[in-house]
This record gives C-alpha cells, sequence and structure tokens, in this order.
C-alpha cells in the first residue's frame, strides 16, 4: 500500500513538472542561476588563496654571513636552520651567486656596474635566505634565528622584514575575512532567491492544492509530489550546472595559467578532486531549500 | 443520515453566520438549501466537509460526531461525502479520467480498481467520449459533470451540491440537476445548495429556508418563498 501510494505521488510530481513545463524551466533556470554564482564564488575563492599563496611564497628572510666564512661553518648553519619546523627551504647563495645575481639585476644600470668594476672586488656577502612555512609563523622563526649563537652571522636584523611581514599578513588576512563576508552574503542571497522561486512556483498551484485537500487526499498526497518535484528541480539544476560550469573552467584555465605564470594553478583539477563534495553538497542544500520552501508554501494553501 | 444539533458559527466580532441551526436529513431524501447570498448556506455546507468548526452545537454524519474532528480524520470524512461546487474544482492540469481517478487514488484504491470504475461512471455522466480531455477543453456543463462523476466515484451515501448550476447556463443547469434527481434514485442523499428559484420550485422537493443564519422555513415539497 505504501509503494502503490509512493508510486502514485513520484508520478503526480513528474506528470506535474511536464505538465508545467514554462513553469518548470523557468524555476530550473534560477536555480541553475543560483548554483552558477555559488561555483563562481568557488572559482574566485580559489584564485584568491592562489594569489596569496603566491605572495606568501615570495617571502623570505635573509641573514648575512661575514664574507670570510668557512664554506663549511655556513652549510652546517644552514643545515640546522633547516631543521626547524618553522622553514620550509633554505637557499645558500654564496658570494660568487650574489655577485652574479647583482650583474642580472641592475643590468641596465650602467653606472652601478661601473662603480662596481670600479670597485675591484666583490664586496656581496653570502647569505641564507630561509623561506618560512606560513606567514603565520614568521615571528617564531625571527625569535628563533634571533636566538642562534654563530659567531659566521653577519647581521640579523629583522625588524624591517617584521613590519613588512605583518602588515602583508594583515592585509591578507583582511582580504579573506572580507572575501569570506561577502561570500556569505552572496550564498544567502542566492538561497533566498531560490526559496522565493520555489514559493512563487508553488503560488501558481494554490487552486489545485485546494482542490485536492477538498477532494479527500492526505497530506501525504498533498506535500509529497510537491517535495518530490523540489528534490527533482535540485537534480536537475545541479546536472546542467556541471553540463555549464566544465567548459567555462576550460575557457577560464589558460586565462589563469597565463596570469600566474610558473606557478601550479589548475582550477579543473580542483573542482575534479572535489567533485563529490562540491556538487554532493550543492544538491543537498538546493534540495533541502527546495523542500523547506515547498512544505511551507504548500501549508498555507491546504489550510481547508 | 445528516443530523444538526443547534450548530452555530460566529465570526469575529458578532457575524453569527449560522445561529442555533438544527435539521434532521434521512437517507436517501433530497434537500434543497436555499437563501439569498450571506444566510449561511455555504458555511452549512464548509462545516458538514469539516472546511470549518462550529462554535456551538453538534454534527452528526450517519452517526459519525464530527463536531470537533481532527485534522487527521478530515480527508476521510471527505472520502465519504461528495461535493461539488460552484466552480467545479477539477485539477486543471489532469485530463477528467485523471481528475475523477484522483479521487480513488488518494483512497489507496489498485490501479486494477481504478480502471473498472472511472470509465462507467464517466458513461454514466456522459462523458465517455471526452475522458481525455482537460477541463478547459470541455464546456461548462461537461466540467460539472465530470465533478459529479468524481463525487460519485467512491460511492458516497451523501452528495453535498454548493450551488452546482451557479456558472452554468439554464439547459446545462437543468442537466446536472436532472443527473442529480437520478443520482437520488439510486438512494444517495442529495443536499443541494442553491439560490436558484428556478429550480427548486420545479424540483417538488424538500425546502429548507436559511435567513440570517437561521432556518425560518422546512418543507415536504416546498418552493422558494424568500
Amino acid at each position: 500500500m505504501f509503494f502503490l501510494s509512493f508510486i502514485r505521488v513520484v508520478k503526480f510530481s513528474l506528470q506535474d513538472l511536464v505538465r508545467n513545463i514554462w513553469l518548470s524551466i523557468v524555476t530550473i533556470t534560477i536555480l541553475i542561476l543560483a548554483l552558477f554564482s555559488i561555483n563562481m564564488l568557488l572559482v574566485v575563492k580559489n584564485v584568491g588563496q592562489a594569489a596569496v599563496n603566491v605572495v606568501e611564497e615570495k617571502l623570505d628572510i635573509s641573514l648575512y654571513i661575514k664574507a670570510d666564512a668557512p664554506e663549511d661553518k655556513i652549510l652546517a648553519l644552514k643545515t640546522q636552520i633547516s631543521d626547524y619546523q618553522q622553514v620550509k627551504d633554505v637557499v645558500y647563495v654564496s658570494k660568487a651567486e650574489a655577485l652574479e645575481s647583482f650583474r642580472e639585476n641592475n643590468k641596465n644600470n650602467p653606472e652601478i656596474l661601473q662603480a662596481l668594476r670600479e670597485l675591484g672586488k666583490n664586496p656581496l656577502t653570502p647569505s641564507l635566505i630561509i623561506k618560512p612555512n606560513s606567514i603565520e609563523i614568521i615571528d617564531e622563526l625571527i625569535n628563533k634565528l634571533n636566538k642562534i649563537e654563530n659567531e659566521i652571522i653577519e647581521s640579523r636584523n629583522f625588524t624591517d622584514h617584521k613590519s613588512m611581514l605583518g602588515k602583508i599578513n594583515s592585509i591578507t588576512n583582511k582580504v579573506g575575512n572580507v572575501g569570506m563576508f561577502v561570500s556569505l552574503v552572496f550564498i544567502f542571497t542566492a538561497l533566498l532567491v531560490v526559496f522565493n522561486a520555489i514559493r512563487i512556483a508553488i503560488y501558481t498551484h494554490r487552486r489545485e492544492i485546494t482542490i485536492m485537500k477538498l477532494v479527500g487526499a492526505s497530506n501525504y498526497f498533498t506535500y509529497m509530489p510537491f517535495l518530490l518535484s523540489g528534490i527533482v528541480y535540485a537534480l536537475i539544476g545541479v546536472l546542467v550546472i556541471i553540463l555549464i560550469f566544465y567548459p567555462f573552467l576550460s575557457l577560464l584555465q589558460p586565462y589563469l595559467e597565463a596570469f600566474f605564470l610558473g606557478y601550479n594553478i589548475n582550477i579543473i583539477s580542483y573542482f575534479n578532486e572535489n567533485f563529490i563534495k562540491i556538487f554532493g553538497l550543492q544538491f543537498l542544500g538546493i534540495a533541502a531549500i527546495n523542500m523547506i520552501a515547498s512544505y511551507f508554501a504548500v501549508r498555507k494553501y491546504a489550510k481547508v | 443520515m445528516i443530523k444538526l444539533i443547534n450548530i452555530s458559527k460566529i465570526y469575529e466580532p458578532d457575524v453569527r453566520a449560522l445561529d442555533r441551526v438544527s435539521l434532521h436529513i434521512k437517507p436517501g431524501e433530497f434537500v434543497s438549501i436555499v437563501g439569498q447570498s450571506g444566510t449561511g448556506k455555504t458555511t452549512m455546507v464548509k462545516a458538514l466537509i469539516g472546511e470549518e468548526k462550529v462554535d456551538q452545537g453538534k454534527i452528526l454524519i450517519g452517526g459519525w460526531n464530527i463536531t470537533n474532528i481532527g485534522q487527521r480524520e478530515v480527508p476521510y470524512l471527505r472520502r465519504q461525502i461528495g461535493v461539488i461546487f460552484q466552480d467545479f474544482k477539477l485539477l486543471p492540469k489532469k485530463t477528467l479520467l485523471e481528475n475523477v481517478a484522483f479521487a480513488l487514488q488518494v483512497c489507496g484504491k489498485t490501479p486494477k480498481k481504478i480502471q473498472n470504475i472511472v470509465p462507467h461512471v464517466l458513461k454514466i455522466v456522459g462523458l465517455e467520449k471526452k475522458q481525455v480531455r482537460y477541463p478547459h477543453e470541455v464546456s461548462g456543463g461537461e466540467q460539472q459533470r465530470a465533478a459529479i462523476a468524481r463525487a460519485l466515484v467512491h460511492r458516497p451515501k451523501i452528495l453535498l451540491a454548493d450551488e452546482p448550476t451557479g456558472n452554468l447556463d439554464s439547459i446545462n443547469a437543468n442537466e446536472v440537476i436532472d443527473l442529480l434527481l437520478r443520482i437520488n434514485k439510486f438512494g444517495t442523499t442529495v443536499v443541494l445548495v442553491t439560490h436558484n428559484r428556478e429550480i427548486v420550485n420545479k424540483l417538488k422537493k424538500r425546502v429548507v429556508t436559511l435567513d440570517n443564519g437561521m432556518i425560518v422555513g422546512d418543507q415536504a415539497t416546498g418552493k422558494y418563498i424568500l
């Protein structure tokens, strides 16, 4: 008996969807637009995070070594600092490498190159370029570096670094927080639009709901077709957005690669790796909103 | 069959739609409830199908006290009383066949039983050739006959007709009334709520007259006297 009722309810739901095809198309279109905005938010969030990562990757701390420090002691210091858990990587730049880099950076500045020639010797010192694991532990790392007792260290004034890194950290945090806030507002707006779209769809069925109740339909027969329609709308909406969004991402990917040249950013991989999570959650979320909206809208007209 | 015992319905702040109305309708009777607009006829119909709760008195239908009927029981009550309305109340996106079948589907009848019953009932009301049409594709009279078929399909003991000819021309109106008379001949109690003087006077059946929510007349073979 329950199985027969359920089959009937499914049939009523699908029949209603098909026989009110324009209403169904419009409702699903609104769902698709809302889902598109939510997925675009994910893309923006991803790209934003990639930009922040690029900035963070550029951050490093330089430890200047005395010009006459023996190579083996420099390498030992490098090993020591590499073992710190706050450190991602340490690069040793020798005197010669520092000079080469200086010449390369100033190749368009003949006066500086001339001054260097006149000096006759390499004025630059070796250095250790230390990359932190993340921007948040910079303070911790600087404190640790300040505590190193090693006579080969020429200078360790990290004050400017600290101040600059602190500002960058603050900016990236603020960007993250504002981004989160804007995302939440956007998502809320999209869900509200979906909620109202469903309510309007139910509004057009208000007479039918009343008639069903007057003819003796139970609440199960009255509510269930509309709740099921909400699930079907959500399923169709998510399937269509998958079909639309992947080609869109394929168009976007080359531009992202060009912009983040040298960095590995692949938005399609992100969506592939999180496919079930992203689209599964979207389906469940939209289906839930549809069902809630349907329930309250039908209830309004079923009070006969 | 139907007993209204001293029922009153008051709408805020002090509008007495029904005022101490007592009425007994026996099984198999054909009763016309008449009165001008606003005299409580529709309120009485709504009370009988559980759409409105009365503030005083008792309502018994076939021995069942429905005065304080719970929301969950209302669908069962409505499946036992056939109701037809002035505006037909057919589901616009279902064919006439599906509209009639719907009344059986909500009762849980099997597809086989529905296939046996529904075409037969549509034949009784003369719509066997139009069963796959949608309500907007048939005339008002045909829509009302489809509504009657839907009301009859689960063989109710009572048929309530609330202004069934209100939206029909005189020819269709007469056809609908003839159908109700035929249904009554088969033993169904028919309660016809109307303000159509000609129909009531032609029927020569029991007439209960309402005025200001009160019964002011109850004649075995009455006329519309207001």
